[in-house]
């Protein structure tokens, strides 16, 4: 349809922002806006991570909207650092915020000086949403506060790692165990902790985990910084190099054999190292799925999409090694890079809504659906498996647990496409 | 209590102490920080209306408005699909700087001519509000264009919290819907369920008992609702208002301009289903009908009897704490607990009234802390301090419990579990058995052991 949007693939910025503050350690959040847009992305956030998640709001009313939302953002900025005693505090706007034109920063700063707040770090970032959606947020939040944060200094031997996409906690933690190996590394934001928390004794107001801020100040002296994601964080490259001179990279999620490879590879070049033996044996573990697979996935036909292009075009990628076909490549949010990339699919969507992209599934013959829950309608109507990825997963556990990064993830996704496949199609041949 | 609260919220929170006459700071705006449980105006109108099931849900402004309330309800249908469905403007930079009333024209346009539904509904959002788009100029025009039933929402956002969501909702099936088609007026006994949202199936378990009665429901507000039943709802002889905090409003003013009666009534827990069943029939003065609600009542009660004392001795004297959006089902849930042999130690919610506090403080037992609008802080600092031995709350509230240590137990709009009616009762004592006494507690409580292979 023109003019309506039936069943969006997309939610808002300030939802990303939320996430990239996560991952600052000792940060906080306000959605400054009427109260419902905050306790909606709690929600959404909740559901997802399987988290509590407190998200404070300016709970913006009608009289403010006229007078401007100064003084209530103030109380909520007060309210919020006597509560939650933060570090830091992330201040993301809202379609309505925007659109009255509130000026944050000066709000932010009249706050500070009113209230002589010196040790605590306040940073605003505008997330309307009649623009963009959840992964421009994130990135919008990471870039604003590196903007605040980060200090151009002596170039050392370092590497800052900043995701750019819809990547999950245990992914975080399987990128930082690989860096590790190589070089000195500082990854930011470090949401793995945060959104995928233990079970504690005692339950602290703000989780444990996080960038410290004082590392993120560092960035601007590593030598090296790598994107995570080609189709978004093109403002984050930009910054690094111009404003830092840090020789920044954009590389694809690293998921399947051959974008893996690009990651290591892309270590070892600016390392100088080789790639240690224990990831070279990983690599054959790989291709040793890959090959028991390839009867059951060739030429199987799978439908992938989601709100974030990097993921589904990093989901085509192994989708095409395990020589599938892929037939639809459908990314929510419009995005130039994403069409400009050309996905390996016989048809690209972009932009779309879950009801252009089940017009386009009836149409065609599928074995399988990849996407986030919202999927879940399509792969009833056509009777075939979902597999859920990306966001949001709302009625499956474990979406923050999900690791399909480097050749250990592939080896897992390999046997779950197959297995899902098998179990689908009811046609396994016993090999003993 | 060692609670530190912060001081504009402190006298949101009481504890219950003999014949006392306060009662908690209620009817309030949230305080801006302060993480509030609550949502918008426009949630509150979705609440309301979006489990009619053959309408068109139109959000009229930014895709994630519309995106955030794209079925995360539990409301079934028997039929029409049609509410499972977001729809929304999706409103862009151009619209926000030029006004959306064009793109809403066209937009409703566009989904008259490809679904032709019976009504569409079209929600304001707090962006519309601010750019002051005409929305009841554009749905008369279409309406008057196409023929077809299009009905303005007045819910942007930010006019209040969800109570006015609530009022705007009711609003609009009262100025567009009610009384817009002729009824049967022949036969006496019909009823309308209003703040009944068949949540998980919970109206078609209690819809058997009126038949049984020979009662007929003539409109449900809203679960498994039609547009065309809602319609002639003024033909009804009595309107049975559930959630009261939703609806009262809409009886209030059916009451007003058809005289047409409403009760109170409650279809969650024994006392509630009893209450329910004798003041339909009482209110009719039909002798067979009340004998007949009797029976059902007496055979029930045998029925799950059995069932109820097994899991009472599997519960009692265990405590509770309640965490809900509105007051009627905070209040039906103390009742329940008490009759599994349980105690409530704490009990809140987002947005009772003061009537409903007063309700609230009469039924609890003496120490019961009552909170209104609750963060998670302080819900977390209660939930610890009164030793609670299971939350009854929504989503939000989950995994706040669960990272507690304490057995959670999910009684919102979202949840899957059906509560309502006489087996709905003993499915919840289920439920609360389940968390409270599976063994993961004992494992979370006990220390590491080094031994255990050994
Ligand atoms: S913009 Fe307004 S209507 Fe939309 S979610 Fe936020 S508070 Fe609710
Ligand atoms: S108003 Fe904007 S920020 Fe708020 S929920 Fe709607 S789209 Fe998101």
């Amino acid at each position: 349809m023109n003019y309506v949007t039936v069943n969006p693939c997309k939610t808002c910025q300030p939802l990303g922002a939320i996430i990239a503050f996560r991952g600052i350690e000792g940060a906080t959040t306000i959605v400054h806006g009427s109260q419902g847009c905050s306790t909606y992305m709690r929600l959404h956030l909740t559901h997802h991570f399987a988290e509590p998640i407190d998200v404070a709001s300016s709970a913006l009313n009608e009289k403010d909207t006229v007078y401007g939302g100064a003084a209530n953002l103030k109380l909520a900025l007060k309210n919020v650092l006597a509560r939650y005693k933060p570090a830091l505090v992330g201040v993301t706007t809202t379609c309505l915020t925007e659109t009255m034109g509130d000026d944050v920063n000066r709000i932010v700063n009249e706050f500070k000086a009113e209230e002589q707040v010196n040790d605590v770090i306040i940073i605003p970032v505008s997330t309307p949403s009649y623009t963009g959606a959840m992964v421009d947020g994130f990135n919008l939040a990471v870039e604003a506060a590196l903007n605040v944060l980060a200090e151009e200094g002596e170039k050392k031997n370092c590497l800052a790692v900043i995701p750019a996409a819809n990547i999950t906690p245990a992914e975080i933690r399987e990128i930082k165990r690989i860096i590790e190996d190589f070089i000195p590394f500082i990854f930011f934001p470090d949401y793995a902790d945060t959104l995928d928390a233990p079970f504690f004794e005692e339950l602290p107001l703000i989780f444990p985990g996080g960038t410290k801020i004082e590392a993120i100040k560092r960035v601007g002296s590593c030598r090296n910084g790598i994107i995570l994601g080609v189709c978004g964080g093109k403002n984050l490259a930009q910054l690094l190099t111009e404003k830092f001179g840090v020789a920044a990279c954009r590389l694809p999620l690293p998921v399947g054999l051959k974008a893996t490879d690009i990651f290591f590879q892309t270590l070892a070049e600016i390392t100088g190292k080789t790639i240690p033996a224990h990831y070279q044996w990983e690599r054959r573990l790989l291709l040793d799925a890959l090959i028991d697979a390839h009867v059951i996935t060739y030429g199987k036909r799978v439908a992938i999409f989601g709100d974030d292009a990097d993921l589904v075009l990093a989901l085509a990628g192994l989708a095409v090694e395990l020589g599938m076909v892929v037939a639809i490549c459908a990314v929510g949010p419009s995005n130039e890079q994403f069409v400009r990339q050309g996905a390996p699919a016989e048809s690209i969507l972009n932009p779309v809504d879950f009801d252009e992209l089940a017009q386009a599934v009836r149409k065609t013959r599928l074995d399988l659906l990849m996407g986030n829950s919202k999927g879940k309608f399509m792969a009833k109507e056509k009777n075939i498996p979902l597999l859920r990825f990306g966001f949001p997963i709302h009625d499956r556990l474990g979406a923050g647990r999900q690791q399909i990064f480097s050749y250990r993830g592939a080896i897992q996704m390999v046997d779950l496409i197959a297995n899902t496949i098998l179990e689908n199609e009811d046609l396994f041949v016993s090999f003993s | 209590m060692t609670l530190e609260v912060l001081k504009d919220r402190r006298n949101h929170i009481i504890k219950k102490r003999g014949e006392m006459e306060d009662l908690p700071a209620c009817e309030k705006e949230s305080l801006a920080g302060a993480v509030s449980q609550r949502a918008c105006v426009y949630s509150g109108a979705r609440v309301v209306l979006n489990p009619i099931t053959d309408a068109i849900h139109l959000v009229h402004g930014p895709v994630g408005c519309a995106s955030y309330t794209w079925d995360i309800r539990g409301s079934k249908s028997g039929e029409a699909q049609t509410y499972r469905h977001s729809f929304s403007t999706d409103l862009q930079e151009e619209d926000i700087i030029f006004g959306g009333t064009e793109k809403l024209y066209r937009a409703l346009n566009e989904l008259v001519a490809r679904y032709r539904p019976p009504a569409v509904f079209v929600y304001a959002t707090c962006i519309v509000g601010l750019i002051g788009d005409d929305l009841k100029a554009v749905c008369g025009r279409v309406t008057e264009e196409t023929g077809c039933t299009i009905i303005p929402v007045q819910s942007e956002g930010f006019k209040g919290n969800k109570t006015e969501g609530y009022k705007a909702a009711c609003d609009a099936l009262f100025d567009y819907l009610i009384g817009t088609a002729t009824g049967d007026n022949n036969y006496p006994y019909v009823v309308n369920l209003m703040g009944e949202y068949n949540v998980a199936g919970d109206f078609w378990a209690i819809e058997p008992y009126f038949k049984e009665m020979g009662v007929r429901i003539g409109a449900t507000f809203t679960g498994n609702a039609k547009v065309n039943d809602l319609r002639s709802a003024h033909y009804a002889k009595l309107n049975l208002v559930q959630c009261t905090g939703t609806v009262t409003y809409l009886a209030q003013k059916m009451e007003q301009k058809y005289s047409l009666p409403w009760r109170k009534v409650n279809f969650f827990g024994l006392e509630g289903m009893e209450e329910a069943l004798l003041t339909t029939a009482t209110f009719f003065g039909n002798r067979l009908m009340l004998d007949r609600a009797k029976e059902i009542i007496r055979q029930e009660k045998k029925r799950i009897f059995g069932p109820l004392i097994f899991y009472k001795k599997r519960l009692q004297g265990k405590t509770a704490a309640i965490y809900m959006g509105g007051a009627a089902k905070a209040l039906a849930l103390i009742k329940a607990f008490k009759l599994l042999g349980m105690e409530t130690v704490l009990v809140g919610t987002q947005s009772g009234k003061r009537d409903d506090y007063a309700q609230l403080m009469a039924e609890a037992d003496d120490g019961t802390v009552i909170i209104d609008d609750a963060n998670p802080a302080e819900l977390a600092e209660m939930l610890t301090t009164l030793k609670a031995g299971v939350l009854v709350g929504g989503v939000k509230e989950r995994y706040l419990s669960y990272k507690l240590a304490i057995p959670f137990v999910d009684f919102n709009h979202d949840r899957t579990s059906l509560f309502a009616g006489f087996d709905g009762l003993v499915n919840f004592a289920r439920l609360v058995d389940t968390t409270i006494n599976s063994p993961v507690w004992a494992l979370v409580r006990g220390k590491f052991e080094r031994n255990a292979f050994i």
